[in-house]
């Protein structure tokens, strides 16, 4: 053994191990860029996430030029833009050339609070007004999809985590506590964690829901969907928590630490649950996704987050009909991101857990 | 005049061929079995005796490498054989034994079963040889009731029977060789005896050849005829058992010795 | 008198009726009576499934018992609940067989001696008395002070033995008991360990109980002989007289077979009378009779 080089904890080496891979990597890097999207989405964004302008209805993505009619160079700029209906009474938009709007940079905007303290109005891209710059398109009340793509993914990327967080910490310690101590307290807690598991989640998650009183706010439905989403996923996790923890429990360790002097609840949180932690992070990435779609679920069919309020979820409820989709196809972005997102999760979990697999055999010399 | 060897290993050398470091495992190692002799190979562990024992079958792991030597068995070349030479050679010619008879078969096949694709492979006996075969096999190694033993599973036996069955498997298809890797390291001292004794009967009922692995001299001495002494990697100290015993010249075996004493 | 096992009887069930109720046992511990004296090392000899593990878990309070009595220095601890068993805690620790699962991996050699001291607290509560208590032991074990940072994964069989010895001492017990301790290691490291807990011993002053089935090492470090067979003690000696004079016919088919490596024929499994007691032969040598 080397004396130059640092200890590694086996988290650390499975670390290492992770980062020796590209692919997973590249999808780490994404959902970094995603989350910090979303957290930085009222700077990054030209519109608050309200700014309605009825005469744009599913106007389509702005175009950016830097050539203007006469073929000159100039600095990126938009056109303003025109419209008249056809027969279907659909909006047909055109550039109008006389009007040119400059693409400007920390431009002043809607207003917002950063970070939810200080109140602001730059924003980093945008046109004067009266310009309208869509990146990604309009929806039907012209409201700005990129801007509410990005306020959505702070409900639909949070989601994820939190109800994440909430369940796995009840399922560890349900489980932990099973498996350790057995016997008749280790049955009930199974038993009940098989009822749980046995009723359909998206049903639970509807009656759940219903429950929720229609008084209740954003804030307060967001929140409520949230317990909703851990209550359902606390059971499979405590089960595989608890057989591991009746097989961790018989290692010399944790009876050494027991004629240390030990309590039981110190042994299960030193000596036990860090040991699952290795499953426990890899089942944590591979079941964010079901979350980000329970959400979408929820919000789809108008019980999740309410409009105005975006999320991934009910921006994809404007895309329902077969309609939209054909003549205002943009609407189908939060779609892909919620794509791009589950499977940047599954990558980084699979990823991950390949790097935990051979310090999971333990460290037999050879 | 002894005749000619069975087992031939010139200047093996086994590395690592890990990123960081280039480690040698097995440096310059140099040793004879005869037939009829149970030859033993002594060592600590780290010594490099269980990877010798590998690489003659050449079941190394992929991480590690013969860089250097010759392994001639009957006089044969065997480094230079192809994969299915290999495979007609491992069992029929030279069979392995080892140290957890837990983990050496398959807990979801009956032991009667794994018995029975060893001479599948090896033999051309119809069903009804194979079965007989395979009880006179179990009698042979010293198993009471034969029939009960083929029918059960691995976890239902004792140390003791698994080790025995996993040596009659081993004996199955009439090797000339065996390699035993720490046959006896995981059983009571009461069965590591009946184990020894069970080696000695079959090198000369089957005319065996044994290259025992171990690092416990008191075994050596009561079932070897000669001794490699083997310590990082080198053979330090060869030769007849009852030479090396009365007067050991390298520092490494006299330190063995101190312990048995 | 440091340890006195009085009656000791641990039986496990193995089968059970529909209603729960068991229906044949495994006598793990069938009526043992022992005593340790302090500075007098004693070994339980026996194979795997004699109960001698078992004994050990016992005395520690890990499993408690069906019937009987333990007497540490005169307290009677046999029956004491977590809370209660505390301070005797302190002065028995235990060496396990397997070195390669007694240390948590996750944890680094200075957290696993710390965590070694949870019984108390009061003396350790600067880090500077720690890290004197911790190269202290080290230094006993013949360990550099270096490794506090490192994982047992750094460290060979026999290295993490000496990491678990030290644990074991950090709160000074006056009983250790080392559970086949050196099995799992190649002789060199075996008579290593050995030397080093000789040592150890005319250091601190402690006693060992020594639970193995290898009669060569324990011809080294043992005063006293216990042979268990069945649960049971058949014989009960100092070391020398045992080995002159094995009495017992299960201890003669042990030694016969691990100093001789000569295998008995066992034609059936030795009977053993119920109302069968350890009596002395003579010279304080006690044999089941």
């Amino acid at each position: 053994m080397s004396k130059q080089e640092k200890s590694l904890s086996q988290f650390q080496m499975a670390l290492r191990s992770f980062r020796k891979s590209r692919i997973g990597m590249s999808c780490a890097m994404i959902l970094l860029l995603l989350y910090t999207m979303a957290l930085l989405a009222d700077f990054l964004s030209p519109y608050s996430y309200e700014n309605e302008e009825r005469n744009y209805s599913y106007c389509p993505p702005t175009r950016i030029h830097v050539r203007d009619a006469e073929g000159k160079w100039r600095w990126p700029f938009v056109y303003g833009v025109t419209f008249h209906f056809d027969e279907f009474h659909r909006r047909i938009y055109e550039e109008d050339n006389t009007k040119k709007y400059p693409i400007r940079f920390f431009i002043k905007g809607d207003e917002y609070k950063f970070l939810g303290f200080w109140r602001c109005r730059i924003h980093l891209v945008g046109v004067e007004e009266p310009g309208r710059f869509y990146v990604l398109g309009a929806d039907s009340r012209g409201r700005d999809l990129w801007s509410r793509l990005l306020y959505g993914a702070r409900i639909s990327l949070s989601i994820g985590l939190i109800g994440v967080l909430i369940s796995f910490s009840i399922g560890l310690l349900v489980g932990g506590i099973a498996g350790y101590y057995g016997g008749v307290l280790d049955n009930l807690i199974m038993r009940i964690c098989e009822m749980f598991m046995m009723i359909p989640g998206f049903y639970l998650m509807l009656a759940l829901r219903s429950a929720v009183p229609d008084t209740f706010n954003s804030l307060q439905v967001y929140f409520s969907v949230v317990v909703i989403l851990s209550f359902i996923g606390w059971a499979g996790l405590a089960r595989i928590i608890r057989g591991m923890s009746i097989s961790l429990r018989e290692r010399d360790y944790v009876l050494a630490a027991k004629t240390m002097g030990l309590s039981d609840f110190q042994i299960i949180v030193r000596h036990i649950l860090p040991h699952t932690l290795s499953y426990s992070i890899v089942a944590i990435m591979l079941s964010i996704p079901g979350y980000i779609l329970g959400e979408a679920a929820l919000s789809l069919i108008g019980l999740g987050i309410q409009d105005p309020i975006p999320s991934w979820g009910n921006l994809l409820s404007e895309a329902m009909g077969i309609v939209y989709i054909n003549f205002a196809p943009w609407i189908l972005w939060p779609g892909f991101s919620i794509f791009i997102t589950v499977i940047c999760f599954n990558v980084v979990g699979d990823i991950l857990r390949d790097a935990f697999d051979p310090l999971l055999k333990g460290e037999r010399n050879i | 005049m002894r005749p000619e060897s069975l087992l031939e290993i010139k200047n093996l050398t086994i590395g690592l061929s890990e990123e960081a470091e280039n480690k040698t495992i097995v440096q310059g190692l140099s040793l004879s079995i005869f037939p009829k002799t149970i030859a033993a190979l002594v060592g600590g562990s780290g010594s490099g005796k269980t990877t010798t024992g590998l690489a003659v079958l050449r079941l190394l792991p992929p991480v590690m490498d013969i860089t250097q030597g010759e392994i001639t068995f009957q006089g044969k070349d065997m480094l230079n054989y192809s994969i299915e030479q290999m495979r007609q050679l491992r069992g029929k010619e030279i069979a392995m034994v080892f140290q957890e008879p837990l983990y050496a078969f398959n807990p979801v096949f009956r032991i009667g079963q794994q018995m029975e694709e060893v001479l599948i492979y090896h033999c051309s006996l119809n069903k009804q040889q194979r079965e007989q075969r395979i009880l006179d096999l179990l009698d042979m190694v010293g198993i009471t009731e034969p029939q009960r033993v083929a029918q059960s599973y691995p976890h239902q036996l004792s140390g003791g029977m698994r080790q025995r069955a996993m040596i009659a498997q081993a004996i199955a298809a009439e090797p000339q060789l065996i390699i035993a890797d720490e046959p006896t390291s995981n059983l009571d001292v009461t069965l590591q005896a009946h184990i020894m004794d069970l080696f000695r009967k079959l090198k000369e009922r089957l005319n065996l050849s044994i290259l025992l692995i171990t690092h416990d001299l008191g075994v050596v001495t009561h079932l070897a005829d000669d001794i490699f002494v083997l310590s990082e990697g080198r053979v330090v100290e060869s030769g007849p058992t009852q030479m090396i015993l009365a007067k050991p010249q390298h520092r490494f075996t006299q330190e063995l010795m101190e312990t048995f004493r | 008198m440091l340890l006195k096992l009085k009656g000791l009887k641990k039986y496990f069930s193995i089968k059970k009726s529909m209603w729960g109720t068991p229906k044949s046992f495994v006598r793990a511990v069938d009526e043992v009576d022992l005593t340790i004296w302090a500075g007098k090392n004693l070994s339980i000899v026996g194979e795997s499934g004699s109960g001698k593990t078992t004994i050990a878990r016992l005395i520690l309070g890990l499993i408690t018992c069906d019937s009987g009595q333990i007497f540490f220095e005169g307290n009677e601890i046999g029956h004491l609940s977590n809370k209660d068993l505390r301070p005797f805690r302190q002065q028995m620790q235990m060496v396990f067989q397997d070195p390669y699962s007694s240390l948590d991996p996750r944890f680094t050699i200075y957290e696993i001696l710390k965590e070694a001291t949870t019984l108390n607290r009061y003396h350790f509560q600067t880090s500077l008395a720690m890290h004197r208590r911790t190269e202290e032991l080290l230094s006993a074990v013949q360990l550099k002070t270096d490794i506090l940072n490192r994982y047992p994964h750094e460290f060979s069989g026999g290295e993490r033995q000496r990491i678990a010895i030290a644990r074991a001492l950090m709160i000074n017990p006056k009983l250790l008991i080392l559970d086949e301790a050196v099995s799992s290691l190649d002789v060199l490291v075996q008579e290593q360990i050995i030397r080093l807990l000789l040592e150890i011993q005319k250091n601190f002053g402690l006693t060992y109980l020594f639970i193995s089935h290898n009669l060569r090492v324990v011809r080294k470090i043992s005063h006293t002989i216990a042979v268990m067979y069945k649960g049971k003690i058949v014989e009960l000696a100092s070391t020398q007289e045992i080995f002159r004079n094995p009495l017992h016919p299960y201890t003669q088919e042990l030694f016969a077979a691990a100093i001789h490596y000569q295998p008995v024929k066992r034609i059936k499994d030795y009977e053993i009378p119920e109302d069968a007691v350890l009596q002395d032969t003579g010279n304080e040598h006690f044999v089941l009779q």
